[in-house]
């Protein structure tokens, strides 16, 4: 006889929804897309110019909120690692430059030291699939893209640390 | 059954303004100013908690929902 199993709606959409939302994941592995834009003040930047570093690439905006935590963090890292050949770039999206321009001057301390990137196109973030707002992108010395993080925890400090510590000193 | 066609039509009218919003598109969503309530910056603080509590981050309106970040 045959038995008919009734499905249950739940866990389905659970693993439709883990599908949907690999966020990143499935970029690892891969080159980074490169790209060329200028930043904030006009000096063009491009992606394929750090071949050889340790590129961290972070996705942000003014009306975003873990941005404004994750911003010191991310001035902090490039003053940690930046002898050992980390370039952090950072990708703003805002619609108005002024809108980043006055984040950047309300953080505590001095502006950043890294270039900051204006795609008011968005085309970057597109490009890149990101589906959170931080999304920091940590990308080898081959160009290849290797840790992903959806937006920013304060708890995930340690863990952005261990992560950029392999990839410095991998040969 | 006029009557159903005619809401059907008006459905598929409505629903084919929807889209999905992308976390680089919610700059206008984060606003306060598109929470309903006298006092937006109000709501959102007050909310906040909530939608983190019950796990539903971003359903309401601005300030936690606008970066898509949780």
């Amino acid at each position: 006889m045959m038995r008919f199993y009734r499905i249950r709606p739940v866990p389905v959409l659970l693993v439709l929804g883990l599908l949907a939302f690999r966020g990143g994941d499935d970029k690892i592995g891969l080159p980074a897309p490169d790209f060329t834009l200028t930043t904030l003040d006009g000096t063009p930047v491009s992606l394929s110019a750090y071949r050889g570093k340790v590129v961290l690439l972070d996705f942000w905006a003014s009306w975003c909120g873990p941005c404004k935590e994750e911003m010191p963090f991310l001035v902090t890292l490039h003053r940690q690692y930046e002898r050992e050949g980390l370039a952090v770039v950072t990708i703003n999206i805002d619609d108005e430059a002024d809108n980043a321009r006055a984040f950047l001057a309300s953080l505590p301390g001095r502006k950043p030291p890294f270039p900051v990137v204006w795609d008011r196109e968005k085309t970057l973030p597109a490009r890149y699939e990101i589906t959170a707002m931080p999304t920091s992108v940590l990308i080898d010395r081959k160009g290849v893209v290797r840790y992903w993080h959806n937006g920013f925890k304060a708890a995930h400090r340690d863990r952005y640390r261990k992560e950029l510590n392999l990839l410095l000193h991998e040969s | 059954m006029r009557g159903v066609m005619i809401g059907a039509l008006g459905a598929l009218f409505l629903l084919s303004g929807c889209v999905t919003v992308q976390p680089w598109e919610r700059e206008s969503l984060a606003d306060p100013i598109m929470i309903l309530d006298d006092n937006p910056i109000e709501a959102g603080i007050r909310e906040h908690p909530i939608d983190y509590r019950e796990g539903s981050v971003g359903a309401t309106g601005a300030q936690s929902g606008g970066c898509g970040c949780g």
